[in-house]
């Protein structure tokens, strides 16, 4: 015998109107579409970290790095770049010290060479407010004994790595080895950044305010 | 006429259905967890406790505190081995660790830099640490930090995961399940008294597993603590934006040593980052041994004593200026007062005097 539900609702398939049919697909549609959301939000913050801000802006900047100016180097394929407020996840509680500066960006990439290793060399690039600033954190980290070199306004390289600063960018060049292997490789990358910062606009054109969370 | 819709009808199925997918979002919210897997329990049921874990290693009192042993680095094994050994000539490791124990062991791993600059724990260092526990008659080594960066890239760039696997132990990447609410205190902190953690997401599932914790941290600079050695080494375990402590950094540190009760610490001092800490970045910035020009590492069972010892005969700065040093050796008295089986003693001199520190040159 037919429910109440079964014998007020139910009704030949031939019965049902377009209008009806299309109204309940549509709300079979959202009620769908609204469980989905629910269930792929909570799981986005259960189960997964949200992406760092750093790789979607990387996704939308041009990239600042240039070649490094010899075979087998390759430019970084990934660059990460952080606001003031995000250093900390870098450079941890030196973060403290560039803020104090006025840093207004740090950008990081590896060069990378497959020949006989795989090796590397690590950019640290600081974009700070002004020229000044840029010479005072140079400064602060200056070994005091170590060699210069002619790069930019001012360098010196220490263990196959080299610092230099130019205007308001300080740019630290890290070899993977500091063994001096890398030495002149470090080098010659810290010259193709130099030539970079003096002859083309900063990322500072870049928006890093309102960027996707 | 039949199977015709009239306005009445979709206005009431329409409201029908608005309604039914109104209260399912409503339950959704209400029901929604914004502070994890928790389930519906309140957050003070959630909050766990951490054991201490140096309470059954049964420790003599006469034995020394701190062991410190020099030596090149070609010789780890024997600086190390001779380094815990000071603690204990008859049994090393074994009065820490005993047969079927789980160890966890916390090195630093926070940046994804190459051993030779000094801001992470030098893999040989770990390698003779994780040797000698299994050596011990340990069932199960677990090797975990928590750094900001990607934390498989550190691991690998330091060479810590290298080392690791080598030696059969297993390294735990930490994940978003991984993390709990862990209780410092029962009360709220007393800002007047250098107090600032009541509880705080950290990375527990190691240390809920482990029964044994040793420490193993780089002596080296740092710009807001002045230092990072043993008790800084605890920071890497915290959970959330724990920069927001950088503020309260030493009230924050001293917080973790009373927190963390490990079995052992060792002070890894084959090269002391001097300056520009904690990242450093120059091997101009590298000391081996610090002031002590040799390499050295530091075994012992009291980590403040060891982090005072380390800042002044390797880092050549007054341990009297450390503020978290004062601040955790009254937390931790106040814990051994109420009969807490622990260490925690700011003036490492004391312990000299009373022949309770070795040195040995390897």
């Amino acid at each position: 015998m037919p429910t109440f539900f079964a014998r007020r609702y139910a009704r030949r398939p031939d019965a049902i109107g377009r209008t009806e049919k299309v109204l309940s697909l549509v709300i079979l549609v959202v009620v769908a579409g609204l469980v989905a959301a629910i269930v792929l939000h909570l799981t986005w913050t259960w189960g997964r970290a949200p992406i760092p801000c750093a790789e979607i802006y990387q996704q939308s900047m041009p990239q600042p790095f240039p070649a490094s100016g010899l075979a087998d180097w390759a430019a970084p394929e990934r660059v990460e770049s952080f606001a003031p407020d995000e250093l900390y996840q870098k450079i941890n509680g030196r973060a403290d010290l560039y803020l104090q500066h006025g840093v207004k960006a740090l950008w990081f990439g590896t060069y990378t060479c497959p020949v006989n290793g795989p090796r590397t060399v690590d950019v640290y690039w600081y974009e700070m407010d002004t020229p000044a600033n840029a010479a005072r954190i140079y400064e602060a980290e200056r070994a005091p004994d170590a060699p210069t070199v002619g790069i930019g306004d001012a360098g010196y390289q220490v263990g196959g790595a080299v610092f230099f600063r130019q205007g308001a960018n300080y740019v630290q060049v890290i070899p993977g080895s500091l063994d001096g292997a890398d030495a002149q490789v470090a080098l010659t990358i810290a010259r193709q950044l130099a030539g970079v910062m003096s002859s083309t606009a900063l990322p500072t054109t870049q928006p890093l305010q309102d960027r996707i969370p | 006429m039949a199977g015709r819709l009239t306005r009445r009808d979709v206005l009431r199925r329409g409201a029908g259905a608005v309604f039914a997918t109104g209260c399912a979002a409503l339950g959704g919210y209400l029901l929604h967890d914004p502070h994890g897997r928790r389930g519906l329990g309140t957050r003070a049921q959630s909050v766990r406790r951490l054991p201490n874990y140096f309470a059954d290693v049964g420790f003599p009192g006469q034995n020394p505190r701190m062991s410190m042993a020099m030596g090149d680095v070609q010789r780890m094994e024997q600086v190390v081995r001779a380094a815990i050994g000071g603690l204990d000539p008859d049994k090393g490791m074994r009065r820490f660790i005993r047969r079927g124990d789980v160890v966890l062991i916390k090195p630093n791993v926070g940046f994804d830099r190459p051993p030779a600059l000094g801001a992470t724990t030098h893999p040989e260092v770990l390698r003779w640490v994780i040797r000698l526990c299994r050596e011990a008659g340990t069932r199960r080594i677990l090797v975990t930090d928590h750094p900001i960066e990607s934390p498989a890239a550190c691991f690998a760039r330091t060479g810590i995961s290298r080392v690791v696997e080598e030696e059969g132990a297993e390294i735990l990447l930490p994940a978003q399940r991984h993390f709990a609410e862990v209780g410092v205190r029962d009360c709220e902190p007393d800002r007047g008294l250098g107090e600032v953690l009541h509880h705080w997401p950290m990375l527990h599932a190691p240390l809920a597993e482990a029964t044994k914790v040793i420490g193993v941290a780089p002596v080296k600079d740092h710009n807001l603590a002045s230092a990072s050695m043993n008790l800084k080494n605890w920071y890497g375990l915290l959970g959330e934006r724990r920069s927001r402590f950088h503020q309260a950094i030493h009230e924050t540190i001293s917080d973790l040593a009373l927190l963390m009760s490990p079995t052992l610490v060792v002070a890894d001092a084959t090269r002391v980052m001097m300056r520009n800490g904690p990242t450093g970045g120059r091997l101009s910035d590298i000391s081996p041994g610090g002031v002590l020009g040799r390499p050295t590492v530091v075994a012992s069972v009291d980590p403040v004593a060891c982090d005072a010892w380390c800042y002044e005969n390797l880092l050549g700065r007054d341990p009297d200026r450390l503020a978290y040093l004062g601040l955790a050796r009254d937390k931790i008295r106040a814990r051994v007062v109420e009969g807490e089986a622990r260490f925690g003693e700011s003036d490492w001199r004391a312990y000299d005097a009373r022949g309770l520190v070795t040195m040995v040159n390897v």
